[in-house]
Formats: C-alpha cells, sequence, structure tokens
C-alpha cells in the first residue's frame, strides 16, 4: 500500500470516528432494514402485501385496521417460526457482540471473546452430556437449560481459580479460562468417544443454529439479554479505564474489582442464556468488537452498543445464508460464519483499516 | 494536603524497602532519586495505596491511605505512570475522558490540559500513533485534567526531548504556585536541584537522606547513592554544578 493510499484510509477512518451518532444510527436503520428483509427468506415464499398485513396485525389496536388477506399458513410460518428465528438472532448476535467488547476491555487483549472465560465448553458440557445421558428434568426445554446451568457454572469455577487476594489479574485469569476449557472440553469430547451414535444430534449443537428458537425460550433469553446489556453499557466508563490498566483505573477513581466482578457475571448469565438456545456461534463475539472500534473509535460508550447491532446484523445475515443458500435444507450456522462470513469481514477489515489496525 | 509516611516497610522475597519515614509539605515539590531498583516507584505506589506496607502507615491530609475509596483517592491524588497500556482505538480525547471519571467531562479544561502541553490540536488523534514522548505530554495533561492536589509522577520527562523535558519542569513550578504537591521520581539531578524542595535519597531500598533540596543533595549522599564518583565541575561562567562524568 503506496503513501497516499494510507493517507486516504486514515482520512476515511478519522471521519467515520467523527461521525459516531450518525454510525449508530445508520446501524439501527440497517438491522430494521435487515430483518424486514430476512422475513422473505425462507422456503416458501410470502408476498410483501401478506407479510405487512402479518405485522399490522401483531400491533394492539392497529390490528383492526389491518385487512387480513393472508392464509393462516402464511401467518403460522412468519409468526411462530420466521420472526422467533429472527429477533433469537438479534438477541443472540447482540449478546455476543456486546460481551465481547466487554471481555477485550477487561482482558486488555484483542483476541480474547466471552468463550475464553469458559462459557462454551461449559454450555457444551451441560447440552452433550443432557444429549448423551437422556436427562429429561426439565422436560422438552432440558437441553437449553442444562447447558445455561453449566455455562454459567464453569465461568464460576473459572473466576474463584483464578481469585488472589481478593483481585482478578486479567493474564491469570486469561490462563485459567483456556486451561479449565480444555479439561471440561476433554469431558465432552470423552462422551462424544464414548457415544458415538449420538453424535450427528451433538454436532448441530455444537455448530450453532437459530432454527430450534421459539417464542417460550426466546422471551426468558431476551428479558436476560436485555437487562445483562443494559447492565454492561453502565460500565462503559470503567471499561475505558481498565483498558489503560488496572492501576491506572485505580488512580481515576474506578472501583476495578467491583466492574470486572459485575461485567464478567452480566456477560457470563447473557451469553449462556444465549447460547443455551443457539448452540455455539463463534466469531460474532471476537470480531464485531474490532469492527466497531475500526468505525466509531475506542471508547466503549460507542463500541459497546455498534459491536451489539453489528452482532444482530451479521447474524441475521448468516442464518438467512443458512436458511437460503440450499433450499430446503438449513446448515449449522458456525459453518456459515466461518467459510463465507470470515472472508467478507477480512476484506472489509483490510479495506478500512490498510491492515495496520493494532488494536 | 499534607502526606506522612510513618516508619514504612515493605517486603517482597527479593526485595526490602524501609524503614522509611518522611512528610511531605503541602505546595511543594519533593524528588526521589536513586539508582535502577533502588526502590523508588515502589515508594510512590506505596504513597499511592496500590501496595500495601508491611509495616507502618501512609497518611494523606492525616487520613490512612488504605481506609480510601478509589473515588476519594482519586480526588486527593493523580499518579503520571511510567508506562500505561495501549488502549484499543482510544483518541486523546478517550484517553483525557478516563482521567475525567471523578469529575465528568468539561471540554473546556480539557483543552485547557492538553494547551499546557501543546498537544491540544492533538485532540481527535488516535493515541496509539502518537510518539513515546507525546504519550507522556498526554498522560501529564490527563493528570492536571484530573485535577488533583497531589500529583504522583514516575520518571515525567522520559522520553521527552530537552524542549519538552523544559516545558514540563515549567509547568511544574506552575503547578506548584498554585498549590499543588508534587511527589516525583527523576534521574536528571540538575532538574531535581532546580526544582525540588525536599529529596528523598535511596539506595537497595534504604534511605540515604532526606531533607530539603539544598542540604541533601550533596556530594557525600550522592557518592553513598550512586557507584559513580560526583565531583564539583566549575563552569565557564563561574558557577558549579555536581556532575559524575568529566570524560
Amino acid at each position: 500500500m503506496n503513501v497516499l493510499e494510507n493517507e486516504r484510509v486514515t482520512a476515511f477512518v478519522q471521519r467515520s470516528r467523527e461521525m459516531k451518532y450518525v454510525w449508530i444510527g445508520f446501524l439501527f436503520f440497517l438491522l430494521i432494514i435487515t430483518i424486514l428483509l430476512s422475513d422473505f427468506i425462507g422456503s416458501v415464499r410470502i408476498p410483501i402485501q401478506s407479510l405487512l398485513e402479518i405485522y399490522g396485525s401483531q400491533i394492539p389496536f392497529l390490528s383492526h385496521f389491518v385487512p387480513h388477506g393472508y392464509t393462516l399458513a402464511q401467518e403460522q410460518i412468519i409468526v411462530q417460526l420466521r420472526e422467533p428465528e429472527i429477533l433469537g438472532g438479534v438477541v443472540i448476535g447482540a449478546s455476543l457482540g456486546i460481551g465481547g467488547a466487554a471481555i477485550q476491555s477487561i482482558f486488555r487483549n484483542p483476541i480474547s471473546e466471552p468463550y475464553i472465560i469458559g462459557l462454551s465448553s461449559g454450555a457444551s458440557l451441560g447440552a452433550v452430556a443432557s444429549i448423551v445421558l437422556g436427562f429429561t428434568i426439565f422436560g422438552i426445554y432440558t437441553q437449553q437449560i442444562t447447558a445455561f446451568v453449566f455455562g454459567l457454572s464453569v465461568v464460576f469455577i473459572v473466576y474463584f481459580f483464578a481469585l488472589k487476594g481478593g483481585k482478578i489479574h486479567p493474564t491469570y485469569l486469561l490462563l485459567t479460562g483456556v486451561a479449565v476449557s480444555f479439561f471440561v472440553s476433554a469431558i465432552v469430547a470423552l462422551l462424544l468417544f464414548t457415544n458415538i451414535n449420538l453424535q450427528g444430534e451433538v454436532f448441530f449443537w455444537l455448530l450453532g443454529s437459530l432454527e430450534n428458537i421459539n417464542w417460550t425460550v426466546l422471551y426468558p433469553v431476551a428479558i436476560v439479554v436485555l437487562i445483562t446489556s443494559y447492565a454492561i453499557y453502565l460500565q462503559h466508563r470503567e471499561l475505558d479505564a481498565i483498558q489503560m490498566g488496572d492501576m491506572h483505573a485505580r488512580s481515576v477513581g474506578v472501583n476495578v474489582e467491583r466492574t470486572k466482578r459485575i461485567t464478567i457475571f452480566m456477560v457470563a448469565l447473557g451469553v449462556s442464556a444465549s447460547v443455551s438456545i443457539s448452540g455455539l456461534i463463534g466469531f460474532v463475539g471476537l470480531v464485531m468488537p474490532h469492527l466497531s472500534r475500526m468505525l466509531l473509535g475506542g471508547s466503549n460508550r460507542h463500541v459497546i452498543p455498534a459491536s451489539g447491532l453489528l452482532g444482530a446484523i451479521f447474524l441475521i445475515c448468516a442464518d438467512d445464508i443458512a436458511r437460503g443458500i440450499v433450499p430446503g435444507v438449513v446448515i449449522p450456522i458456525g459453518i456459515v460464519t466461518g467459510i463465507i462470513g470470515v472472508p467478507f469481514l477480512m476484506y472489509f477489515m483490510r479495506k478500512l483499516t490498510g491492515g495496520r489496525y493494532e488494536g | 494536603m499534607k502526606v506522612e509516611i510513618e516508619n514504612v516497610t515493605f517486603q517482597v522475597p527479593s526485595f526490602q524497602l524501609g524503614p522509611l519515614g518522611f512528610s511531605v509539605e503541602e505546595g511543594t515539590i519533593t524528588a526521589i532519586i536513586g539508582k535502577n531498583g533502588s526502590g523508588k516507584s515502589t515508594t510512590l505506589k506505596l504513597i499511592h495505596g496500590d501496595l500495601k506496607p508491611n509495616t507502618g502507615t501512609v497518611r494523606i491530609d492525616r487520613t490512612k491511605v488504605s481506609s480510601l475509596s478509589s473515588l476519594k483517592l482519586a480526588e486527593k491524588t493523580s499518579f503520571v505512570w511510567q508506562e500505561i497500556f495501549s488502549p484499543m482505538s482510544f483518541s486523546v480525547r478517550d484517553v483525557m475522558n478516563v482521567s475525567g471519571y471523578k469529575r465528568g467531562t468539561d471540554e473546556n479544561r480539557m483543552e485547557g490540559a492538553l494547551d499546557k502541553v501543546g498537544l491540544a490540536p492533538f485532540i481527535d488523534r488516535d493515541f496509539s500513533v502518537l510518539s513515546g514522548g507525546e504519550r507522556r505530554l498526554v498522560t501529564l495533561a490527563a493528570a492536571i485534567y484530573q485535577d488533583s492536589e497531589i500529583m504522583i509522577m514516575d520518571e515525567p520527562t522520559n522520553f521527552l526531548d530537552i524542549d519538552n523535558q523544559i516545558l514540563i519542569y515549567n509547568l511544574m513550578k506552575g503547578l506548584r504556585e498554585e498549590g499543588k504537591t508534587i511527589i516525583m521520581t527523576m534521574h536528571d539531578l540538575d532538574a531535581v536541584h532546580n526544582l525540588a524542595d525536599s529529596v528523598l535519597i535511596l539506595r537497595d531500598g534504604k534511605k540515604i537522606a532526606w531533607g530539603d533540596t539544598d542540604s541533601t543533595l550533596t556530594l557525600e549522599n550522592l557518592n553513598k547513592a550512586f557507584n559513580v564518583s560526583f565531583h564539583t565541575y566549575n563552569t565557564v561562567n563561574g558557577s558549579s554544578f555536581v556532575g559524575s562524568y568529566n570524560g
């Protein structure tokens, strides 16, 4: 890249960062458009007029004035299948993006993400154990609930292992997270190894999917994600300070340990709830915060909401591809994010930064 | 605000500091000097409450530092660290905003603080692409923006060229005139001699001398603190200064 090109990229990034609120507004608008367009995608084509009438029929008071020119089957497809799946994508993508931004700030490490504190391995153990051992304690939602409980439990184990003298040291927490994750993943592998006939069922969960999300599981998860995301956003100034070092954060007045405790707990709660209904969806929590920083600069005041919006948009698009690329077949979302999402985002990031982004 | 250090010791397996006892008066500049590894930065961290002494107490304004909350401590002291982590994609404004955590954002004061170090036009620049010296100046401006009564500085002129070193010396004098108390570590003995009201000399964690600058910064004390021999030189204009290297 020549000097002129470098200057062009720097000037673009500079201008982009000066328009923070315009970007957040644009991303919100883009999210709404993505949600609406995604309702069109699927094996059954539904005309736009029917779609708008179905939307109208769901709005209190307005529903009396909206014509009902759609069939019951079309309404069922939109309301019971596509809407929970798409809104599930919004909730899960947002929680992964926001969780990633918070975790990267705490660890001051650009390649960390929510899963690094043991969430993914714990949730996997819960889900796999419930399938392999045939748990039915919570009825049809046993798999989701055990994934949530195990995900949260492993984060607590990691946290208390890493706690020394009432303090959490980022590198030690990171190493503990990686070590415990390896240990738990080995148990998952052992369960799979000894139950080879169940691998197909488990495989889908491990690669993530929005297909099985319905309103019953989405409501509680959405409430948890909404509360935890807002709680994380409220810590944005503290997280900014922690990025400059624990001692610096303390010297400007931040209660560092309380901030870390609240943030880790909120990320664990939100992301555990999300993955419990979607399975493991990687990449979003790692990359969306970086994309937000490239567009809007590093302050968490903007990075947290932008990561949430980008995570939601990205996951809905990935799900659209997973549903639409092969007619009648739903591909696990992890495959889509990996094979299509990664090259696209790498190209985008390179264009945006000229390959000179240092985190 | 007075800072009192009473019989403080601090021990880790490979190093022992103290016992230290001295008192820093309000509106003065105190310099801590000594070899690398003599305990200068450790002393600053003990004063700031980042390290807990094994024995003794540190008091700021008659309150034990250990009993102060982070917010109270930030109200009373600011710290210019030798090194800080470079936060991801932060602008200079973002770095300054972090130091405004206690008092809230005030654009005028922020620009005023940056103006004092000559970096007001840099406010929207990316912090990570600044030179080492410019980053140092931003962290100093951030400490000024924090607006605490006591400023603790760990080698504040590191990475700075002569022009900027003199800018910082004059800035410190101005802050002293405003009533701020400055406690710093520094290697430039000439600057210490001209700036500091009192000096603490350390070697291997032990106090060699403490007192007002003129009576402490003597050949005898310096020879005890460092491995080189100090001499008094006469310059061409007839003044004299202490130095250790004569070619």
